[in-house]
C-alpha cells in the first residue's frame, strides 16, 4: 500500500516537472508581450506593422499547398490503394523515397529553376517543393484510410454503374474523411511553420511570410521586448488553436502515418 | 482490389501528377548536384569552370566540414536517444489514465507543432546573457552565455531539440504501448513484475518498430537541422554549430559557391541513401513493425 502512494507521489511529480519545463519559455512568451505598453502592443503591431500582410502570405501559401498537396495525395492514395495498373509498386517505392528527402540539399537547384522561370518573390516558387516535402507521409495516412474501407463498398458502386471517379468522390471520399482531414491539417500546419525555403524564395518584403519576420522584428523593435514578444506570440496563435481545437486528428494522424507503412 | 473496367490507364493518370512532382522537384534536383559539383561556378554568371573532383577534394580537406560532421553524429545520437528514453518513460506513465494525464499529454506534445525557428527565438532572448531568463539559474551552475561559447552552444541546440520533440517520440510510443494486449499488463501483474521490469524487458523489444521509426525521422531531422541553428547561433561562435544544412547555405548564398554547395548536397544524399539501404535491409530481414 505505501509502495502505490509513492509511486502516485511520483508521477505527479514528473507529470508536473515535465509539463513546468514545456510550459516555462511559452509562459515567459505570453507574459512577457505585455511588457511595457500591455495590450498596446498587440495593437500597435497589428495596426503598424503590415502583420495582416505577412499572415495573409502565410495564410495564401498554405491554402494553395494544402489544396495541391490533399489533392493529389488523394488520388494517388486511391490508385495505390484500389487499383491495378502497371509500376505500381515501382511508383509506391519512388514517391516514399522523397520521405527520406533532406530538403536542403535541393534548395539551391530549385532556387535555379525559380529564378530560370522568373519565379523567386512569387507563392509559386514555394508551391513544387512543399509538395515535395509534404505530399509523401501525408500520402501514407490517406492511402492507410483507402485501404480500410472495404472493396465490397466500391464493387457496389459498380453494379449503380458509377465510374471510377465517381466511386471516388461521391462515396470513398466521403467515408475516409478523418484520414482526409489529418492529412489538411498536417500539411497545413508543415507548410506554416516552413522557414528555410520561404526564406530563401522570397526576399520582398510584401511577400514574405510570418515565419520569415521574427528575425527582422530582432532588430525593427530595438531594445523592445514586449514588441518582439507580442508580435511571435501572434505568430504561434493559430498553431495552438488548431492544435487544442484538432488534437484527436493529429495525435491520429501521426500513429496511422508511423506504425503501418 | 476493386474490379473496375479499364483501371489501368485511370490508375496511371491518378498517380501521375504526384510523379511528375517528385520527378521534377527530386530527381532533377540530384542529377542537378552531381553536375554542378563539377565545376566551379558562382551561381550568376553564365561561365562555369569545370574542374572535376577538386570541390570534393577541397571539401575534406576543410576543417568546418568535418565540424558539421561531427555535429551531424552528436546531433543525431544525443536527440535520438534523449527523446527516445524520456518518450518511452513518459508514454508508459500516461498508459494509465490518471486525473490530468489527458491535458499533460497533449501540453508536451504541442512544441511539435510550432515553428521551431519562433522557438529557437524566444530560446535565444531567454539566454541572453544581459537580460535572459536563464541567465540567473545558468550562472549558478557557473554557466555564462552559452551561446557565445563554442564548447556548449551547439549542447543548447541539441536540448532545445530535445525540449521540442520529446513529445512527438512520447505520442507514437504512446500509440504502440496502448495498443498492446491488455493480457499483457495483466499477466505481468499476477506474476508481480514491478515497473521497471515490465518497461525495459517486455514492453521496449515489442514497441522496437516505433523506436526504429524515431530513428529514421531522428537521423533524417539531424541531417536537416537548420532552424534552431539559424535563429540561436547562426553556425557561430567560430563555425562551432554549423550543420550540413547551414553550411550548405552559406556556400550558396553567402559565399557565392554553388559548386561547392552542391557537393555538401551530394554529400547529404549518400548519407540519406545509405540510411534508406539500411532500412530497407532490416525492413526485409525482421518483420519490424
Amino acid at each position: 500500500m505505501k509502495k502505490k502512494i509513492t509511486q502516485k507521489i511520483a508521477v505527479y511529480a514528473i507529470t508536473i516537472i515535465a509539463v513546468a519545463i514545456i510550459l516555462f519559455p511559452l509562459s515567459i512568451l505570453f507574459f512577457g508581450s505585455f511588457q511595457g505598453n500591455g495590450i498596446g502592443n498587440y495593437v500597435e503591431i497589428i495596426t503598424k506593422y503590415h502583420f495582416h500582410t505577412y499572415f495573409l502570405n502565410s495564410l495564401v501559401v498554405s491554402a494553395v499547398t494544402v489544396f495541391v498537396v490533399v489533392l493529389l495525395d488523394v488520388l494517388a492514395g486511391f490508385a495505390f490503394s484500389k487499383l491495378s495498373f502497371p509500376g505500381k509498386n515501382v511508383l509506391y517505392v519512388f514517391i516514399i523515397s522523397a520521405l527520406l528527402l533532406p530538403a536542403a540539399a535541393i534548395m539551391v537547384p530549385i532556387f535555379q529553376i525559380n529564378a530560370k522561370l522568373g519565379l523567386l518573390n512569387t507563392y509559386l516558387a514555394l508551391l513544387g517543393p512543399y509538395v515535395v516535402m509534404i505530399a509523401p507521409f501525408n500520402l501514407l495516412t490517406v492511402k492507410n484510410g483507402f485501404d480500410t474501407l472495404p472493396d465490397s463498398v466500391l464493387e457496389a458502386t459498380i453494379l449503380d454503374g458509377c465510374g471510377v471517379g465517381r466511386s471516388l468522390w461521391s462515396v470513398a471520399v466521403p467515408m475516409c474523411k478523418p484520414s482526409i482531414i489529418m492529412a489538411v491539417i498536417w500539411t497545413f500546419l508543415s507548410s506554416w511553420n516552413e522557414y528555410l525555403f520561404a526564406f530563401i524564395m522570397l526576399r520582398k518584403e510584401r511577400i514574405m511570410t510570418i515565419t520569415v519576420i521574427p528575425t527582422k522584428f530582432q532588430s525593427m523593435y530595438g531594445g523592445r521586448m514586449g514588441m518582439l514578444y507580442s508580435s511571435l506570440f501572434l505568430i504561434l496563435l493559430p498553431s495552438i488553436i488548431l492544435y487544442f481545437i484538432m488534437q484527436k486528428f493529429i495525435v491520429g494522424g501521426l500513429n496511422a502515418g508511423a506504425v503501418k507503412e | 482490389m476493386v474490379n473496375f473496367k479499364r483501371t489501368t490507364r485511370t490508375g496511371l493518370l491518378y498517380v501521375m501528377p504526384l510523379v511528375l512532382f517528385v520527378a521534377v522537384f527530386m530527381v532533377y534536383p540530384v542529377f542537378y548536384n552531381i553536375l554542378t559539383s563539377l565545376f566551379d561556378w558562382n551561381g550568376i554568371s553564365k561561365s562555369k569552370d569545370f574542374i572535376g573532383l577538386r570541390n570534393y577534394s577541397d571539401l575534406f580537406g576543410d576543417p568546418v566540414f568535418w565540424i558539421t560532421v561531427k555535429n551531424f553524429f552528436l546531433f543525431a545520437f544525443f536527440t535520438v536517444f534523449t527523446q527516445a528514453v524520456l518518450g518511452i518513460v513518459l508514454a508508459f506513465m500516461f498508459s494509465r489514465k490518471f486525473y490530468g494525464s489527458d491535458f499533460a499529454k497533449s501540453v508536451i506534445f504541442m512544441p511539435a507543432m510550432l515553428s521551431s525557428i519562433i522557438m529557437g527565438t524566444i530560446f535565444f532572448r531567454l539566454l541572453d546573457p544581459n537580460v535572459g531568463f536563464l541567465r540567473i539559474p545558468l550562472k549558478a551552475l557557473g554557466i555564462s552565455a552559452p551561446l557565445s561559447n563554442p564548447d556548449l552552444a551547439f549542447w543548447v541546440i541539441i536540448l532545445v531539440n530535445i525540449w521540442q520533440w520529446t513529445g512527438y517520440s512520447m505520442s507514437l510510443y504512446f500509440g504502440s504501448i496502448v495498443s498492446l494486449p491488455t493480457e499483457l499488463f495483466e499477466a505481468a501483474k499476477v506474476d508481480g513484475v514491478g515497473n521497471v521490469k515490465l518497461l525495459t524487458k517486455i514492453i521496449v523489444p515489442l514497441v522496437r518498430g516505433t523506436t526504429y521509426n524515431l530513428t529514421i525521422i531522428g537521423i533524417i531531422g539531424a541531417l536537416k537541422q537548420y532552424d534552431l541553428v539559424a535563429s540561436l547561433t547562426g553556425g557561430g561562435p567560430a563555425n562551432s554549430t554549423q550543420t550540413f544544412t547551414t553550411y550548405l547555405y552559406d556556400a550558396a548564398f553567402t559565399n557565392y559557391k554553388q559548386g561547392y554547395a552542391s557537393a555538401i548536397a551530394f554529400i547529404m544524399f549518400l548519407i540519406a541513401l545509405a540510411v534508406t539501404v539500411i532500412q530497407l535491409r532490416m525492413y526485409n530481414s525482421k518483420d519490424v513493425g
